[in-house]
C-alpha cells in the first residue's frame, strides 16, 4: 500500500470535495421539479413511508412491515423507511421521496473514492497514481448520466447499489484489518432488503469474493461466524421470497410463464402447439414432442437463449452508449454512459486483463458478469434498472483505462500531454453539456407523459370542487389512480386505514375507494345523468360530446387527461 | 497421423452428408430451377472447407488447430445454409449487390456495432431473405467462451491477422448497401472457426480438472445445440421458407 504525504493527501481531500459538491448539486438541483412528476413506484414509496410516519403502518394496514405489498409489486423496506424521516422533515413532497436516492447517491460518489483507492493501489503501473485513478472514479461516477437519472428519482435499486459498494468496501478493508468484515456481511444482509435484483446479486457476489480472497481471509471460524450473520439476513428473507404473495413480482416478470414470456407476442401455449403441429406434418411426431414440449420449459432451447439474450444484451454497445432502455431511465437521446467514455472502458479492460490480472482485477470482472445474472430470467431486457448494480464498477474501469493512457503521456513532451488533455476536456464538456441539457430541459417536454404528468393537477382540481359533488369516479386508464389521489391530497393515513386502507394494489382492480373517490372503469354514456358525478380520465374515457369541465395538457401539448361531469 | 487423416475423412463425409442430403427439398426449391445452381453451390461449399484445412495448416502449421478448425466450419449454422443455396460463391451478381458503398460515418459505426454485437454474433441472422435462419446467430451459444478464449490467446501472442481480417470484413459489410442483409458473412466464417479452435484447444490443453469439466460439460451443451439447429433446419426452416417465399432473394 502506497502512502501519500500530507500536503499531497489534502489536495486529494480537496479535490474530492469539490467531486462531491459535483454530485451533490448534479443530484440536489431542482430535485423535486425535475422530472417534473412522480411515477407510481414514486407515490407509493412516499404515500407508505408517510403512512407509517403518521400510523406506523402501510396503506393496507401491515405494522411496520418487512416487505411493503404497496402496488401488488411487495417491494423491499429499506427504501421506505428511510423515507420516513425525509417525509417528516420536509412533508409529503417529491423533494422527500427522492431525497434517499439523492443522499445514497452522492454517499456512493464519496464512498468509490476509497474503494477505489484500495483497488487501485493493487495494480501494476495503476499503483503509482492510484489516488488520482481513484478520484477520476470518483467523478466519473458523479458526472454519470446513469447514476444521476436513478439518483433523482424514488428508485430503491439506487440504494441498493449504494449498500452493495458499502459491503463491497469494508470486505476488501477487512482483509488487511479483520474487524471490517462484521460491516461487511452485515451490509449484505441489508442488501437484501433494499431491492428485488439484489437479493440475486448479493449472495453470489459475497460467494464471489469470498472464493477469490480464499487466501487472504481470518480463520475459518471467524468467517463462519460472519456468514452466519449473513445467514441470519437470509433467513428472514427466504419466508417474504418464497411466500405466495411475494411471488407475483416474479411471475409477472419471469419469461417462463405463457403470459410473461413474450410481451406483446402471441401466446407461448400457441408457439409450442404450432411447433408440435409442424413436426407431426413433417412426420416427426416424437421429435415435438421432446423439442416443444411446455412441461420442460426450464430446459427448452429457445428459453434459454431468450435469458442468454437477455443476460448479453446488458452490454450492448447501443443500450450503454446510445440510446438506453426505456424513457424513464435515461435522458431523452442520451445513453447510460459519455461515449467518449467508450474507447477508455475497451483499455481499462484489456489493461486489467493483460497486464493487471490478479485478485481485484478478476473482483471486477466478476462484479461485472454478476450484475445483470437477475436480468436474464426476466422480460423487458436490457433493464438499466435491474443491473443498477453494476455500478461503479464500469467508472472503475473507465478509470482505469484514463490513468493507464495517462501514465503512457505523461512521460512524454509536455506538449503531448497537454493536447490530450485539453481534447478530453473538449470532448467532456461537449458531451456532457449535451447530456446537462437533454436532462435538464428535455426530460420535462419529452418524457413528461411518461412520469405521469398531471396527476398533481388533477388531485388539487378535484380535490377543489369535490364537495360539489355525489362521488369522483376516476378510471383505471390514468393508471394506478389512487395511490396518485392518495399521495397528492396528502389524505391522512389513520382516516384512510379507518375507511379500509387499499384494498388491492393490482393494476386492474377497482375495488379501492376513499372519501368520495372510487377508483374504477365507467362508461360515460352509460353514468350520464346518473346522480352528480365528477369523472376523471384518459381521452379515451370520454366521447367528443362529454361535458369536459377541464382538460390536462401535458408539456408537449398533448392531452394528459380529462375532467368532465356526467350533467 | 492416420488418426488425423480418419477425422479429416470423417469431416468430408459429414459435409457430403450435410451438403448433399435432400438438396432439392431442404430448403424447398422456389420454382427457379436452381437446383443445378444449389449442387455447385455444395461442391464449391466441399472444396472450400478443404481449402481452409489446408490454408490453417499451412500458416498455422498445425494439425490440430486446422481439423479442428474445419471440424468448426462444417458445423456453423451459416456454412450449412450458405453450402445448400445458391451462395454468393458460385453466384457473382449476389457480389455486386454487397459491393461496399460509401455510408456516413455514425451509419457506419452503428452497422459495425450491430455486427460485433452479442444479438448477431449468438441468437440472431439478420439475413433471412437472402438466405439465413433468423433464429440462429453466426456462433453456437456454447462456442462463445471459446471464441472469447480465442480472442485473448492471439492478442496475447501478437497473431493478430484473424482479428484484423475479421474487422475488415466486418467494416465491408457495415458498408453494404443491402446491410443487415449481407452474405458476405460466410466469410467472416473461417475466421471464427479458427479463432473458436485456438480458443478449444487453449482450453482443452489446461490439465486443470475444472478447466476440464467446464470443456465436457460446453461440449456436451454444443452437442444439444447442433441436435436443436438441425431439427430447426430441417422441419421448421423449410415452412418459414415456403411462407416467405415471394420476399426471399432467388435464384435460392
Amino acid at each position: 500500500m502506497f502512502t501519500l504525504s500530507l500536503p499531497k493527501v489534502k489536495k486529494a481531500l480537496v479535490f474530492l470535495g469539490f467531486i462531491v459538491l459535483l454530485s451533490a448539486i448534479l443530484r440536489l438541483y431542482k430535485l423535486g421539479s425535475v422530472p417534473n412528476a412522480l411515477e407510481w413506484d414514486e407515490v407509493a414509496l412516499g404515500y407508505d413511508a408517510y403512512s407509517v410516519l403518521k400510523t406506523g403502518r402501510d396503506q393496507f394496514g401491515i405494522f411496520l412491515p418487512l416487505t411493503f405489498r404497496s402496488l401488488d409489486d411487495y417491494k423491499p423496506p429499506i427504501y421506505e423507511y428511510l423515507t420516513v424521516p425525509a417525509v417528516a422533515v420536509f412533508g409529503l413532497t417529491p423533494f422527500a421521496v427522492r431525497l434517499p436516492s439523492a443522499v445514497s447517491g452522492i454517499s456512493m460518489v464519496l464512498l468509490l473514492f476509497f474503494m477505489a483507492r484500495l483497488i487501485f493501489s493493487q495494480f501494476p503501473q495503476i499503483r503509482f497514481h492510484h489516488v488520482k485513478a481513484a478520484l477520476i472514479a470518483s467523478f466519473l461516477l458523479a458526472v454519470s448520466p446513469w447514476h444521476i437519472q436513478f439518483s433523482r428519482a424514488a428508485f430503491e435499486v439506487n440504494v441498493a447499489a449504494t449498500f452493495t459498494v458499502l459491503a463491497v468496501f469494508f470486505f476488501i478493508k477487512g482483509l488487511t484489518n479483520n474487524r471490517y468484515f462484521i460491516l461487511s456481511f452485515i451490509f449484505f444482509g441489508i442488501d437484501l432488503f433494499s431491492y428485488h435484483s439484489a437479493r440475486v446479486v448479493a449472495p453470489i457476489l459475497l460467494l464471489a469474493l469470498l472464493i477469490i480472497f480464499n487466501r487472504s481471509l481470518p480463520s475459518k471460524k471467524t468467517v463462519l461466524s460472519h456468514l452466519l450473520i449473513f445467514n441470519l439476513f437470509l433467513i428472514a428473507v427466504i419466508p417474504i421470497i418464497s411466500s405466495k404473495d411475494a411471488q407475483i413480482r416474479f411471475r409477472a416478470t419471469n419469461i417462463f410463464k405463457p403470459t410473461a414470456r413474450y410481451l406483446d407476442e402471441v401466446d407461448l401455449e400457441k408457439v409450442f402447439l404450432e411447433k408440435r403441429l409442424a413436426d407431426i406434418k413433417a412426420g416427426f411426431p416424437l421429435a415435438g414432442k421432446i423439442f416443444h414440449n411446455q412441461r420442460l420449459i426450464y430446459t427448452d432451447y429457445e428459453t434459454l437463449k431468450k435469458a442468454f439474450q437477455n443476460y448479453l444484451s446488458n452490454y450492448g454497445f447501443e443500450y450503454l452508449f446510445i440510446k438506453g432502455d426505456a424513457p424513464l431511465h435515461h435522458a431523452p437521446d442520451f445513453g447510460l454512459f459519455h461515449v467518449w467514455e467508450f474507447p477508455f472502458l475497451a483499455i481499462g479492460i484489456l489493461y486489467l486483463l493483460i497486464k493487471g490480472l490478479n485478485r481485484y482485477s478478476l473482483l471486477l470482472f466478476v462484479w461485472l458478469l454478476i450484475a445483470p445474472i437477475p436480468n436474464a430470467v426476466t422480460r423487458e431486457a436490457p433493464h438499466a434498472v435491474r443491473t443498477l448494480l453494476i455500478l461503479p464498477v464500469y467508472q472503475l474501469l473507465i478509470a482505469a483505462g484514463l490513468t493507464v493512457v495517462y501514465t503512457l503521456l505523461v512521460i512524454q513532451k509536455s506538449w503531448v500531454y497537454l493536447t490530450f488533455f485539453i481534447i478530453l476536456n473538449v470532448l467532456f464538456f461537449l458531451n456532457h453539456s449535451y447530456y446537462l441539457h437533454q436532462y435538464f430541459v428535455h426530460t420535462n417536454y419529452d418524457v413528461a407523459a411518461n412520469w405521469k404528468y398531471g396527476r398533481e393537477d388533477a388531485v388539487k382540481f378535484t380535490e377543489s370542487i369535490k364537495d360539489n359533488y355525489d362521488s369522483v369516479y376516476v378510471s383505471m386508464t390514468v393508471d394506478m389512480p389512487y395511490i396518485f389521489w392518495l399521495f397528492y391530497s396528502q389524505y391522512p393515513p389513520g382516516l384512510y386505514l379507518r375507511q379500509g386502507g387499499t384494498v388491492s394494489g393490482g393494476f386492474a382492480d377497482e375495488r379501492n375507494r376513499f372519501d368520495k373517490y372510487y377508483f374504477r372503469n365507467f362508461n360515460y354514456r352509460e353514468v350520464r345523468g346518473k346522480g352528480n358525478l365528477l369523472l376523471v380520465g384518459t381521452p379515451v374515457d370520454f366521447p367528443p360530446d362529454a361535458n369536459v369541465i377541464k382538460t390536462i395538457y401535458n408539456p408537449d401539448d398533448t392531452v394528459a387527461l380529462l375532467i368532465a361531469k356526467n350533467q | 497421423m492416420i488418426k488425423r487423416r480418419l477425422l479429416l475423412f470423417l469431416v468430408i463425409l459429414f459435409n457430403l452428408i450435410i451438403k448433399f442430403w435432400r438438396l432439392g427439398i431442404i430448403p424447398p426449391l422456389l420454382g427457379d430451377n436452381s437446383l443445378a445452381l444449389r449442387f455447385l453451390s455444395a461442391i464449391v461449399s466441399l472444396f472450400f472447407t478443404l481449402l481452409i484445412y489446408l490454408l490453417v495448416r499451412k500458416i498455422y502449421h498445425s494439425s490440430k488447430l486446422s481439423l479442428l478448425s474445419v471440424i468448426l466450419f462444417s458445423i456453423l449454422p451459416q456454412t450449412v445454409i450458405e453450402g445448400r443455396i445458391v451462395s454468393i460463391l458460385v453466384y457473382p451478381p449476389f457480389w455486386i449487390e454487397n459491393i461496399p458503398r460509401s455510408v456516413s460515418l455514425f451509419k457506419l459505426i452503428s452497422n459495425f456495432f450491430t455486427l460485433i454485437s452479442f444479438n448477431m454474433l449468438l441468437f440472431n441472422n439478420t439475413t433471412f431473405y437472402w438466405g439465413g435462419i433468423r433464429d440462429f446467430g453466426v456462433i453456437y451459444l456454447s462456442l462463445l467462451p471459446f471464441f472469447i478464449t480465442g480472442v485473448f490467446v492471439f492478442t496475447l501472442q501478437k497473431k493478430i491477422t484473424p482479428l484484423i481480417l475479421l474487422m475488415i470484413i466486418f467494416l465491408l459489410i457495415s458498408m453494404s448497401p443491402k446491410f443487415p442483409e449481407n452474405r458476405t458473412v460466410l466469410l467472416s466464417i473461417p475466421l471464427f472457426s479458427l479463432i473458436i479452435a485456438k480458443g478449444i484447444l487453449n482450453f482443452w490443453q489446461n490439465k486443470n480438472i475444472h478447466i476440464r469439466f467446464i470443456s465436457i460439460l460446453l461440449f456436451i451443451f454444443l452437442f444439444y445445440e447442433l441436435i436443436q439447429f438441425f431439427h430447426f433446419y430441417t422441419i421448421h426452416y423449410p415452412r418459414q421458407v415456403t411462407d416467405f417465399s415471394d420476399n426471399i432473394v432467388k435464384p435460392f
